[in-house]
Order: C-alpha cells, then structure tokens, then sequence
C-alpha cells in the first residue's frame, strides 16, 4: 500500500492531572496558568498514535501542527519523541483570542503551506475548550469530507479507510476515501509512552515556526478579530441555595434531617 | 555553570515519570506485599529504551550518559526506591562491558541490554566483608582457555532477577594478590541465584547470594584483563553504583516531601491546616534544603561522570554526593515521618516506607564510613 | 415561504429514533418556541427522515410555525456532507435565519460546526442555557475547563447564531409551554430537497450495529444518592448502596469514585456524565466540584455529609452535615427502618 502524508493537529492544554488545583482569578475570570504546566490535549494523543501507526504499516510521514504561543515548542519537541517527523508551530500574537473557526483558518494556512495531505487527524476535542468544533470547521475550510469521534480506524487499501464511530443508539463502521479529515476519540488506541530512543531520534528533527507574515492570512479572519463568537463574560456558578447546616451529636442530626425530609 | 535542565533532560524526566506513576505505581502495594518484582516492570523499560540508557547507539542503546540515568533513577525512586535501585544496579552491571569490555564482549551482551533480554548485576562483595574486597574467598583459576571460577558472593541485589553479572575473584595470590573481573551469563553452567535475604526495605528488590561453582567461562569474557579486576569492579561502583544510590535517595527525599507537604496542607488542628504552625514550617524547610542540596551534589557528580575525566578525580565527588545523599534521605524521611504524627506509622501514608527504604541506602554501594574515607583523602590532599 | 419573510426565524434541528422525537428535540423545541416568542418571530423545524407521517403533526403541541423536511433518497444514516450541504443551501435559498439550534448529540457537535463555518458564523457548543440580551443577541451559556468554569457566548455580527444544546439542560420549561398548546396553528410542511456534494461517494456505509437499548435510570430519579471521594474505599460505597435501597434511591457518582472503581461510568453525575434532577439527592463524602454539581438541577431538596467543614458542597446544599458518613448513614437508616 502507499506510503501516507498524515498531518496531525495537537492542542497544548493545561495538565487535566492538575485540574484539582486550577483556580480562577476572580478579576479576568480565566485560569492562573502559573505553576500549571502545558501538555499535549489528552485526546491529540491519541491523535498522534492513529497517524504514527499507519505510517508505521505503510510507510509515509507525519508532521504535527499546532496553533499555540511559543512556549508550545517544548510541547511539540515532546511530538517529535513520540515519532512525529516533524513539527509546525503556528505562532503570532494576531492569533490569539480566536474562536474555533478563527483558529482553524490558521491550521488551514498551516497545512496549505506545507502541501497536500492524504490524511489529517485532530483529537476530538481539547480538554480546555471541549468544543469538539476545530476538527469539522478544519475539514470545512479545506473542502475536505470528515468524520468525527472514530474510535476504530484500519487502512482498506491505497485510497481508503475503515473507520467506526458510536453515536447515542449504534455504531457505524464507514468506507472513507482519502483525503480527509478525521477526529478521534480515547477509544481507537493506547498512546505509546515516551521512549529514550524517540527523545534520541528527536535529535534530528525540528519545530519550524510560522508566523502571521508566513501565512497569507487576511487579519480580519483570524485572532480575536476574526472571530465570530466572542466571549461577553466568564462565570463560576454561584448557587441560590441558603444552607441550614444541622449540628449536634449524631442522633440529633438524624432525627433532625428525618423530619427535615419528611421521610 | 547552567543551572537549568535541557529540553531533552526534560523530556527524558518526562518519560520516567510518566513511566512510574502509571506503571509502577500501580504495583507498590503489591510489591510490599509479596516482595517480588512484577515481570511487567522491566518489559515496559525495556520497550520504553530505559535499559540501555549507557548502552552505546550502535549496540541500540541511547547512550544519554549518566546525568540522564540518574534523572531516571530518581524519578522512578520517587515512587519506588526498589525499582529504582534495581535499574540502577541493572545500570552498573553492565557498565563495565561498556568501558572496558573487548569488541567481542560488547557485540555479545550489550544488544540483549539494552531490549531487557540481559538484566545485569555486579558483584564482588562477599561474607567477608564489602569495604574490604581484598579479602575475597571466590577464586577463578586457569583452566586451558578458560577459567573455573569458585565462590560465593552476597548481598547481590537483582540476584534473581539478573541473567547476567560482573564478578570478581581472585586469580593471583604470588608474589602479588591480584583480581581479575570476568563477564557470566546464566547460560554458562556453574552461576546460580542463592539463598535470598529477607530486607527491611525496597520489597520487590531481590538480594542474596550468587553462587559460583566450577564456573567455566572462556577468557574473552575477562574484562579488561588480567589482574584489572579491582579496577573493573570501581568502574562500576564508582561511575554508577554510588552515582545510583545518591539518585534512589534523592528520589525518597522527594517522595518525603512531597507526603509531608500535602499532609500539612490537609490536616486540620485548631481550626487550620497544620502547614501554618511554625514547628511544622521548620521541618519542611529542613526536607526542602536536603532535596536541593543533595540534588546538586549529585547533578555535579553525574556532569562530572560524563565529561570523562579520571577515576581518581571523579571518586571524592561521587562519594560526597553519596554519603550526603543517603544521610538526607534517612534525615528527610524521618521529618515527614514526624509532621506525619500518628499516619505517619499508618502503611497507606506509605511515609513508614520511605522511611525503611532510606536506611538500606547507607549500606549498599560503599557504605557512608567508607565514602568519608575517600571525602578525606582527597581533602587532605589538598585537592 | 409565506408570511415569514421579515420575521424572525428560529430554526431547531430535530433528531428522532424509532418514530419518536429525541427528548433533546423536545427540549429544543421548547426554548426554541420560548426564543421565537420572545423575539415575536417564528419557529422552523429542519427533520430529515423517511416515514414521519405520524410524527411531524405533533410538531404543532409546540406551536411550530413549519417544518423544512429532507427526504434523501437512499440515505440511511447521517451523511456529513449531505446535511452539511443540505442546511446550508437551506440558509441561502429559505432565508438566513436569527439561529439555528442542534442537540450536543453525535449528530448535533459534528453538523453545527461544520453548518456554522459553510456560512462563515460562529457556533457556541455544549449550551446548557440560552438567553436572550436586549439586542435580541443570543446568549449561550456554555461550561469550559471541563466544566470549573462557565462563559457567555454571543454572535453579535453574525447571522445565524447556531448552538448546540447540551441534553437535559433545558427541560425546565416544558410545562409554561404546554400551558399554551390550546391554541391551533397551521403547520406549514416545505419539501426541502436533499444536496449530495460531489464528493459524498468519499463517505459510504460499511455496517450498522444497533446498541442495546439502556433505560434512563438516574436522569428519571425522583431520589438520589451519590458517593464521591470521600467514600474512602469500595466497602464505603456498600453503605451508599445500602442507603440508596432504603431510600428507593438511585445511586450517582462523581468523577473520582467512577476513577476508583466503585460506580459505573453511566452512573457519574456532572458535567461529563448524567443530569439529576430528583426532589432528593443526598451526596456523601463529595466536594462539590463543580465539575458534579453541573449535573444537579430541579427544585429539589439537597442534602450534603462530609467531613470536611469547608467542602465546597456546603454553599451549594439545602442541609449540610459535617461528620463521617460511617456515623450518620447508619442511625438514619436505623431511623428510617424504625419509623417505616
């Protein structure tokens, strides 16, 4: 079967691990970053395997784009580990603030730049946003037919691949013809684990960075600009309840609540 | 002076973390109970390329040098001090075949080191005592082209579990007592696993005696040569072993406060989390202190390691780092243990432990007396 | 299309099984009637399917003005490209609706982005609110950072605003609707033929494999129990099961008791899992994250034990107890036995 030119899109995220201690600043509403280090987006993982293991079966190469400030290059030097064999980093203060289709035009101008692909692969949604709307809006922008949340994947043959997915009453198995896009969800594959030979291999290969002057892009497509949703406010939900907080030793707290409930 | 790791050192210590708290972790309750070493633990190593971390590329190994190694010690030490002490003695077993080994010698093991198919140990010291190897009983005596090596050797660890070892015997008393160090693998007759001691701490490390009974080996499993022996066996001790020991403490002075610092910032007394009583702030500054320096000392030794230089001027760092290491941990355990209170003594607070572990690190590699010997002979010197 | 030409339209995507709407659709249908109410405007339906005869009449209980119904031949399953081009002709030939609103279903996350970026307008995903501001912008409500946090999406120079609408967020208001349904309206039926791109031969249909059909259990529960972290070890949870079945209580989880092992994943309460909305629900050993506490909704009574004083649960309950389970859950079900 022919080799495949499978680009990959990760997201770098706050670590789900520490979300335990993630606050809110209560004057702009958004996470204290600080101390919080930035991972790959959990399911961009899985990603990531989907792509390696078919490269792996027939040949090919896959490249991993992100659009993300600079800090993301240790983030995507952690791809290259993994056995991406190459990495692009879309990076420019003109993209920041943009909404999911103000960052997929990015990714599109990203991908446009580096030539065609047979197969793009997005994880279903990131763990910060989870809208889950990147990966479509992507496969829109290019005229690219798409499937989302695959949690199977096999190569058919040269053109073709057979993907399932599950939706709320069944699952469907799905003849798709490359080019195309797909997201995944945790349920296609195991993630390998970082190896010292992929760190060693990662040696000889390289994040590019791409800035707005790269691209081609019109300004009032991208960042917050570009963006059709804005965001008008940032809550946490305070509740309306008035607790009654009931005290005593333990006899007189049940009998309380029994007839509090009206059991 | 950087005081910074590299991206790769990060991604390396990445790659070990991830690998012990989702790997190992899982396993400790197990291995505390049993005392055995989960199979699992060095196949996922194996494939992960943690094993042949000093092998040489071209054998297939990563040849990231011994700061990489001892990052990856410490990170597995963090969750499992015996793990960790296992893979740094694997480390030690086969580091002299790749200094000193012969071409035959390194195309022969270092490939099946570095897939997890040779698991590899070190041993010269005996019941006659480790800090004075001269006084060895374990004779190898010509024979043809080969030697029959005789003896027994204890307080091997990874006795078991290694298929493969270094060992050191005497081969000359006249006019001059010399030792010779030789390369055995379990498919040669006359090496086995002996009895196997019952430890206060690392459960899951095996440790006990090897037992060398005519053990023909062919004289190209000789390293280096000759009558290098003592040589041979410091190579090991004194590039990794110290080196690997100093890392397994650091690796439980981390866990201590780690345990500690969650415990003050959760246990209420008197209305507030005990982190705010000054008496339990000093104890943890104490923890911290021992961390970063003993993480200093060890950072530098292993650096040291790795630019090359000479045994001799490499010996009085590693033993500093050592002695310092292991006396922090024991000291840094113990303090978690007391802002600990009563769950300090509870298992599932696992600080008891860290705690147990801390001690069994005095000893091994070259007691702390021993490696104060080596602190003061260069010190006096001048140096 | 008759009389709606200055009105503002409201169009609602409504998903149905086995000759059935999706309860999502009802909610929709609900808010998108209140929506269209409100702005004085009308309510489109877009179904796609074959034999809906019996079905889409009922479209009139919520007053809806017509129903766009794509009939493409031969298509059994959702075709991205087809429906992604089918609406968003729709849009430009019918008239560009206020907003188009989906189910956060499978269906409903993968074609109302794709819709929304055909058309070059933004799509707020996962609503679990829809409010209107007095530019008669809609304000979507949806949870981000996995559901620590929330925020107020508005297309303000957009047309349509297209959301989708996270299940069981919305249910509320079903009954000041249905307090209006007297009144009759005709439904107008449009035909809407169905688009198939060229490239729809990409995407072909291998296999269908039905799941088994699993009964709603706790989003139906009139009583909740729910056990988190605080539960401590898997003979805790006997005591909450043990509760929940004197109580004829349904047992709910929070992320870290399912992560445990203790509950099934289908039975975790929150922004990831189900939505509660019983007249009790008694949490045990929970934090009150408000990752969990997302999924609780009604006019119920909340009760919280925890050992911890300062547990975020306690702002968020009717009662709170601050004692170890293992004390409490005993004498109450003691007192509960005793008085049965």
């Amino acid at each position: 079967m022919r080799p495949l030119r499978i680009a990959v899109c990760v997201k770098p995220v706050p670590d789900p691990k520490q979300s335990s201690s993630f606050q809110i600043d209560p004057v702009s509403k958004t996470l204290v970053r600080k101390g919080i280090p930035l991972v790959i987006n959990p399911l961009d993982r899985h990603a990531l395997e989907a792509g390696l293991r078919l490269k792996e079966s027939a040949g090919g190469n896959v490249t991993v784009f992100s659009m993300a400030p600079p800090a993301a290059e240790q983030t995507l030097t952690e791809t290259l580990a993994m056995g991406a064999d190459e990495a692009v980093l879309l990076s420019d203060l003109h993209f920041a603030g943009g909404d999911t289709l103000a960052t997929a035009r990015v990714l599109a101008a990203g991908l446009k730049k580096m030539g065609d692909w047979d197969l793009i692969i997005c994880g279903a949604e990131s763990f910060d946003g989870g809208t889950a709307q990147v990966g479509s809006q992507l496969a829109v922008l290019q005229g690219l037919p798409w499937i989302t949340r695959v949690r199977h994947l096999e190569r058919e043959d040269d053109a073709h691949l057979l993907v399932t997915l599950e939706d709320e009453v069944e699952q469907r198995d799905l003849l798709v013809q490359m080019p195309l896009l797909l997201t995944v969800d945790s349920a296609v594959n195991q993630p390998r684990r970082l190896s010292l030979l992929g760190i060693l291999a990662a040696r000889k290969r390289k994040v590019t960075t791409y800035n707005f002057n790269d691209l081609g892009l019109d300004k009032n497509t991208i960042g917050l600009d570009g963006s059709p949703t804005q965001t008008r406010e940032l809550f946490t939900l305070e509740s309306s309840k008035k607790v009654e907080m009931l005290t005593g030793n333990p006899q007189q707290i049940v009998a309380e609540l029994f007839t509090k409930l009206g059991l | 002076m950087i005081f910074e790791f590299t991206p790769e050192q990060e991604l390396l210590k990445k790659a070990a973390r991830e690998f012990a708290e989702e790997v190992v972790y899982p396993k400790v309750e197990e291995m505390e109970t049993t005392r055995e070493l989960p199979e699992e633990l060095y196949q996922v190593m194996g494939e992960a390329g943690f094993l042949g971390i000093l092998v040489p590329q071209e054998y297939g190994g990563s040849e990231l040098g011994t700061l990489a190694a001892v990052l990856v010690v410490e990170e597995i030490s963090r969750i499992s001090a015996a793990l960790g002490t296992s893979f740094q003695v694997h480390c030690l077993g086969y580091l002299p075949v790749v200094r000193l080994g012969s071409p035959q010698l390194k195309q022969k093991y270092l490939p099946g080191i570095a897939t997890g198919k040779y698991i590899a140990t070190g041993a010269i010291t005996e019941a006659s005592g480790g800090s004075e190897p001269a006084n060895m009983s374990t004779i190898a005596t010509r024979d043809g082209d080969s030697w029959v090596i005789n003896g027994r050797k204890c307080f091997i660890s990874n006795n078991k579990t290694a298929n493969c070892t270094w060992v050191t015997a005497r081969t000359k008393d006249e006019p001059k007592r010399e030792f010779t160090s030789f390369f055995v693998d379990k498919s040669i007759e006359g090496y086995k696993t002996g009895r196997m001691e019952n430890k206060m701490g690392f459960h899951g490390l095996d440790n006990g005696d090897l037992i060398f009974q005519d053990c023909k080996v062919p004289s190209e499993n000789v390293i280096l040569g000759e009558g290098r022996g003592i040589t041979v066996a410091m190579t090991s001790i004194g590039r990794m072993g110290r080196m690997g020991m100093a890392a397994v403490g650091l690796g439980v002075i981390k866990s201590s406060l780690d345990a500690a610092v969650k415990f003050a910032n959760e246990r209420i007394l008197y209305g507030k989390p005990i982190a705010e009583l000054q008496a339990i702030q000093f104890k943890v500054a104490e923890i911290a202190s021992l961390l970063e320096t003993s993480r200093l000392l060890v950072y530098r030794a292993a650096w040291m390691a790795d630019q090359n230089g000479s045994d001799s001027d490499l010996a009085p760092v590693v033993a500093m780092a050592k002695y310092y290491a292991t006396d922090s941990a024991i000291k840094a355990s113990d303090l978690a243990l007391e802002i600990l209170g009563g769950y300090g003594v509870v298992e599932d607070y696992h600080v008891e432990r860290y705690v147990r572990d801390a001690r069994m690190i005095w000893a091994a590699a070259g007691t702390a007396d021993i490696m104060k010997l080596s602190v003061a002979k260069s010190a006096l010197s001048g140096k | 299309m008759k009389g709606g030409a200055d009105l503002k339209q409201v169009w609602v995507f409504a998903e149905h099984q086995a000759g059935q709407w999706a309860s999502v659709t009802r909610e929709l249908l609900t808010a998108g009637r209140n929506l269209a109410d409100r702005l004085a405007g009308e309510l489109g339906v877009i179904v796609v399917g074959d034999e809906l005869e019996d079905l889409i009449p009922t479209l009139s209980n919520w007053r809806a003005n017509r129903v766009f119904l794509v009939q493409p031949k031969g298509l059994s399953f959702y075709h991205p490209l087809v429906y992604t081009e089918t609406i968003t002709e729709m849009v430009k030939d019918l008239g560009c609706p206020e907003m188009i609103l989906f189910g956060a279903t499978y269906l409903g996350r993968d074609l109302a982005p794709a819709v929304a970026a055909r058309l070059g307008t933004g799509c707020a995903a996962d609503c679990c609110e829809l409010k209107l501001d007095e530019q008669g912008n809609l304000l979507q409500i949806v949870p981000g950072l996995g559901g620590t946090i929330f925020a107020t999406i508005v297309t303000p120079n957009h047309r349509p605003q297209v959301a989708t609408v996270k299940p069981g967020m919305l249910e509320g208001e079903i009954s000041s609707l249905e307090e209006k349904a007297g009144i009759e309206m005709p439904l107008e039926i449009i035909r809407v033929e169905a688009r198939i791109p060229k490239n729809s031969h990409a995407v072909q249909l291998r296999e269908v494999r039905r799941k088994p059909a699993v009964e709603a259990k706790l989003e139906v529960a009139q009583r909740v129990v729910a056990g988190g972290a605080g539960i401590g070890n898997k003979e805790g949870w006997t005591v909450i099961e043990d509760l929940a079945k004197t109580l004829g209580a349904v047992v709910g989880a929070t992320r870290p008791a399912v992560d445990e092992g203790w509950a099934e994943h289908d039975q975790m309460i929150g922004q990831s899992g189900k939505t509660v909305r019983p007249e009790l629900y008694i949490g045990i050993g929970i934090s009150g994250d408000m990752m969990h506490t997302v999924g609780i909704k009604g006019k119920g009574i909340l009760v919280a034990i925890n050992q911890d004083p300062k547990a975020a649960i306690f702002k968020q309950v009717d009662y709170g107890i601050v004692a170890d389970y293992r004390v409490i859950v005993p004498l109450l079900m003691q007192e509960i036995k005793n008085n049965a």
